[in-house]
């Protein structure tokens, strides 16, 4: 008699209850044993008493009578299927009558709702809730309000299960109709086909498809077509669960074996041990609760040629840039059960090929990225270290430092932060200004809303450059979304910056939306008192001025900015869209001092209406057609863009565009007209690979009142991305 | 401060009202009146920003990333919705969808190559909005994507977008995101069946 045969459903341990340890030993049929001690106190023998089954033991092979029956990865199947819910405890005649395979099982578990015990008839248990859904599509025609349910969900239906007789039928293989069955096995064609050209993506879209259909015949395959395609695509972690879930679903199924071993040789070439949480049809993503992998190094290789040339009435072409930029990104990962550590090196260089000896037009290296990265999984502490970006918690960009996180759950975070600023990738960090803060995100009061509050402190040879508090808001409901951002300088008693921005959908498909945007431009700062002094450093600042002055001369820097953004936008139909953007800025004058000469205020607005439109000439391609006005003090501006998109084939697309400017230039009284044509195409080839060249070209006409002035110039860029 | 200066601050206030005073859930489904088809999305994008400080110190441009189920009659399908927007007035409109049309998207390093479906609803096959817009001229795309790899994304914890070529166009998480996270795990764990678990007997 094999494993199979005694319909052992589970061997489990729960070693967790203090004092309640045991060893439980699940059947799927009721069943006949015994337990004895072994001879040698070491173990215990439980003898099974069963009739062999006529059709099955023929194809047990010879292995299967000493195996054990396949654990379920712990912490189990995770799904049920509810069919029915009962205020009385059911009886046997409310007990369904259906067929359901060897490995599941009716059941009744209770649950208290609202002070009242409820009796649910379930299905169960499902190791993914893919399986669960195929399942439930088709009990759906029975029980049309069954619903899925996790096993562990707060309910607790694994725990009160209470197993109860119940009227199966036989299990029968459940009969896809010959629609589903041919629109599997053209579906499975057209997959073998994605495989072969290479096309694994596509490959593993269509093998999700066919295992979303009622059940099929060739589920079975596609599961494990779909863990093929995905180790050749080099998504190892999602793979292996693929290949776990076939197990978990199709174990008697003739390629158990063969996916047993490909699954091994994954997990043997990770140089890691199977996981004892590894999840069976549980999610493949992140990693720490799956699989625990080796090393993971990612290399991404990115180059590309920009120039730039201009004529002025038909002088000279000048040209005035030529420059390959060349970017590099090591990316190196390697994740533990209980240790993610992860470490990043980009890096960019800017080879200028004009023979230029202007400073600024040199040869450029760019340090982005350099950091180290440690996570901890248990207590939730997570430290990096190096060249980092950030953009909360009140710093504002690229520094170099150490920032600290403990995540005592997914909705409550302390960090803290420390570092220097960076602000040129290409040059030392010669500033002096060192900074430290704390901040939280925390979500107390809704699903949706998020909560961020922090406090920084910078300081500036040894004086303090800012001080600041803040808070952060997000919002997102269905039909609303608001975030704002505040930062204020307790040390200037000044507002930082406020950022608010809230949309709304209203009846009919509308949408309105709005930014407000104020701030002090350069961010507020002790070190703003160095704008438009001829002192190279603040340290030679505080020879000629006082402190007093100094904070003066800051805030006399630093502008007040104001922009309100409004917006409204609805669709007119699925291939039809519009929207209307009207935007107001001002920037306030600024006083002389300190040598500084003052400037007027000024005053920037734009009105513009945008028309996107799909499937114009082919399937998939889109147009915008853009009309706007902008006016400032001494310009309006009329343009109208037209920007097509085109897919060709698989890798191609292609995008011509053309923009058109009128100007009317108040302080000359002359008028200009601009026209841009260009053209952008893209290739993607493979997974690995993409290519993009951008070119374009402006023709101006300037009407003058003594002369006119023709100008072009054109641009291409040109360039490939690799990543391995 | 003039008095459309005035005027906008009132709107934006009675924005920001309308907003906190809503309760929603973590995983919304719909039916889309035009088409039929049964829409599911999670409230709560996850936020990725770029800083665009080429052209102004406090330019962003920002990437919202959300799950859509679209359920015909059973049949799902999947796809990310970006919203792309940035909090300047980029005069060179095309700029702004450029280099959408094929994107990585880095899941704790996971890269997934994700080829873009179309920029206008037709292309998910509704009539309805399924997100809401940040802001009118953000420009909607649409990906699809299979649930394993909004699985991937939503257990992520940290997630990267690149976009383009000449220049790659890097967008970083904003921050952690609790409200995100979770709702796209509820979107992966219930909302994929259309009926959802919680509070049925």
């Amino acid at each position: 008699m094999s494993a199979d045969d005694a319909s052992i459903e589970s061997i489990e341990y729960d070693g967790e209850s203090p004092g309640d340890k045991t060893l439980r030993i699940s059947f799927s049929e009721k069943t006949r044993f015994d337990v004895r001690p072994g001879s040698d106190n070491n173990s215990l023998r439980v003898r099974v008493f069963l009739e062999p089954a006529a059709d099955s033991s023929d194809r047990a092979d010879a292995t299967a009578s000493t195996r054990l029956q396949r654990r379920p990865a712990v912490p189990g199947p995770d799904y049920v299927i509810n069919l029915e819910s009962w205020q009385r405890p059911p009886v046997t005649a409310d007990m369904p009558r259906i067929a359901l395979p060897k490995d599941k099982r009716v059941f009744v578990s209770e649950v208290e709702i609202d002070g009242a015990t409820w009796y649910r008839v379930r299905v169960g248990n499902y190791g993914s809730a893919e399986e669960a859904a195929r399942a439930l599509a088709e009990l759906r025609a029975q029980y049309p309000d069954a619903w899925i349910d996790r096993a562990d969900a707060g309910t607790g239906s694994r725990t009160s299960d209470t197993p109860v007789p119940v009227p199966v039928e036989p299990p029968v293989p459940v009969a896809a109709s010959d629609e589903t069955a041919a629109k599997a096995a053209e579906l499975m064609n057209d997959a073998r086909r994605a495989m072969t050209v290479g096309e694994l993506s596509r490959a593993v879209q269509i093998y999700t498809k066919v295992l979303q259909m009622p059940s099929n015949v060739h589920q079975p395959d596609a599961q494990e077509f779909l863990a093929l395609a995905r180790e050749r695509n080099g998504q190892i972690a999602h793979a292996k669960a693929e290949y776990q879930r076939y197990l978990d679903v199709y174990p008697d199924e003739e390629g158990a074996e063969r996916v047993e071993q490909r699954l091994a040789a994954l997990l043997a070439t990770a140089g890691t041990r199977r996981s004892t949480t590894a999840a069976a049809g549980g999610a493949p993503a992140g990693g720490r609760n799956a699989l625990t992998d080796g090393w993971n190094i990612r290399t991404f290789l990115s180059q590309y040629y920009r120039r730039d040339a201009n004529q002025v009435n038909d002088e000279e072409e000048i040209v005035s840039q030529s420059s390959i930029y060349s970017d590099i990104s090591l990316d190196a990962r390697r994740r533990g059960e209980r240790f993610d550590f992860s470490a990043r090196l980009t890096a960019g260089y800017r080879s200028n090929l004009l023979d230029d000896t202007r400073p600024s037009s040199g040869n450029d290296l760019r340090l982005s990225y350099a950091y180290a990265d440690l996570a901890d999984a248990r207590t939730g502490l997570r430290g990096r270290i190096g060249r980092q970006t950030r953009n909360t918690g009140g710093v504002l960009g690229r520094f170099d430092g150490v920032n600290l996180t403990y995540a005592l759950n997914d909705r409550l975070r302390f960090e803290a932060v420390a570092g220097r600023p960076v602000y040129s990738t290409a040059r030392d960090p010669a500033d002096s200004r060192v900074f430290q803060g704390l901040s939280s995100t925390f979500a107390p009061f809704a699903n949706n809303l998020d909560f961020g509050l922090f406090f920084i402190e910078q300081e500036i040879d040894g004086l303090t450059d800012r001080q600041a508090v803040g808070a952060e808001v997000r919002y997102f409901g269905d039909n609303q979304s608001l975030w704002s951002i505040v930062d204020y300088d307790i040390e200037f008693e000044e507002l930082g910056s406020l950022f608010v921005q809230g949309s709304w959908r209203l009846p009919a498909n509308f949408t309105v939306t709005g930014v407000l945007d104020r701030r002090r431009s350069p961010f507020l700062s002790l070190g703003n008192a160095l704008v438009g002094q001829q002192l190279e450093s603040f340290e030679e600042l505080r020879l000629f001025f006082t402190e007093e002055e100094i904070r003066q001369f800051a805030l006399d820097r630093s502008a007040s900015t104001t922009t309100y953004t409004f917006g409204v936008s609805r669709p007119f139909s699925p291939k039809l869209s519009m929207n209307f953007n009207a935007s107001i800025s001002s920037i306030d004058a600024t006083p002389e001092s300190g040598g500084v000469t003052a400037t007027p205020d000024s005053e920037y607005s734009y009105y513009s209406a945008d028309v996107v439109a799909s499937s114009l000439f082919t399937e998939g391609d889109v147009g915008i057609l853009g009309f706007r006005y902008a006016v400032s003090g001494t310009t309006d501006v009329y343009s109208t863009t037209i920007d097509t998109r085109f897919p060709v084939g698989r890798g191609w697309r292609i995008s011509p565009r053309l923009r058109v400017d009128y100007r009317e230039i108040n302080t000359d009284q002359s008028t200009q007209w601009i026209y841009t044509p260009g053209l952008r195409a893209q290739y993607r080839m493979g997974r690995h690979a993409r290519f993009e060249l951008q070119t374009g070209k402006q023709f101006s006409t300037r009407e003058m009142a003594r002369s006119d002035q023709d100008r072009e110039s054109w641009f291409v860029y040109a360039g490939y991305q690799l990543f391995y | 401060m003039n008095t459309r200066l005035k005027l906008s601050s009132v709107f934006l206030a009675a924005l920001l009202l309308s907003g906190c005073v809503s309760t929603s859930v973590l995983v919304e489904e719909k039916l889309d009146l035009g088409t039929g088809v049964t829409v599911t999305h999670a409230t709560a994008p996850i936020v990725l920003y770029r800083d665009n400080s080429a052209y102004a110190a406090h330019a962003r441009d920002y990437v919202y990333v959300g799950p859509v189920e679209i359920n015909r009659m059973g049949d799902y399908s999947y796809y990310l919705w970006l919203g792309i927007w940035s909090t300047v007035s980029d005069e060179e409109r095309s700029y702004q969808r450029d280099g959408f049309e094929s994107i990585t998207l880095f899941a704790d390093g996971e890269p997934l190559q994700l080829e873009l479906v179309g920029w206008t609803l037709e292309s998910i096959g509704v009539s309805e909005p399924v997100y809401v817009k940040p802001v009118a001229s953000a420009a909607d795309a649409y990906y699809r994507v299979t649930i394993d790899q909004i699985r991937v994304i939503a257990n992520a914890s940290e997630i990267e977008l690149h976009a383009g070529t000449a220049p790659v166009r890097v967008y970083l998480m904003w921050d952690r995101q609790g409200s995100a996270h979770a709702s796209m795990r509820e979107f992966v764990d219930r909302g994929l069946f259309g009926a959802t678990a919680l509070h049925r007997p």
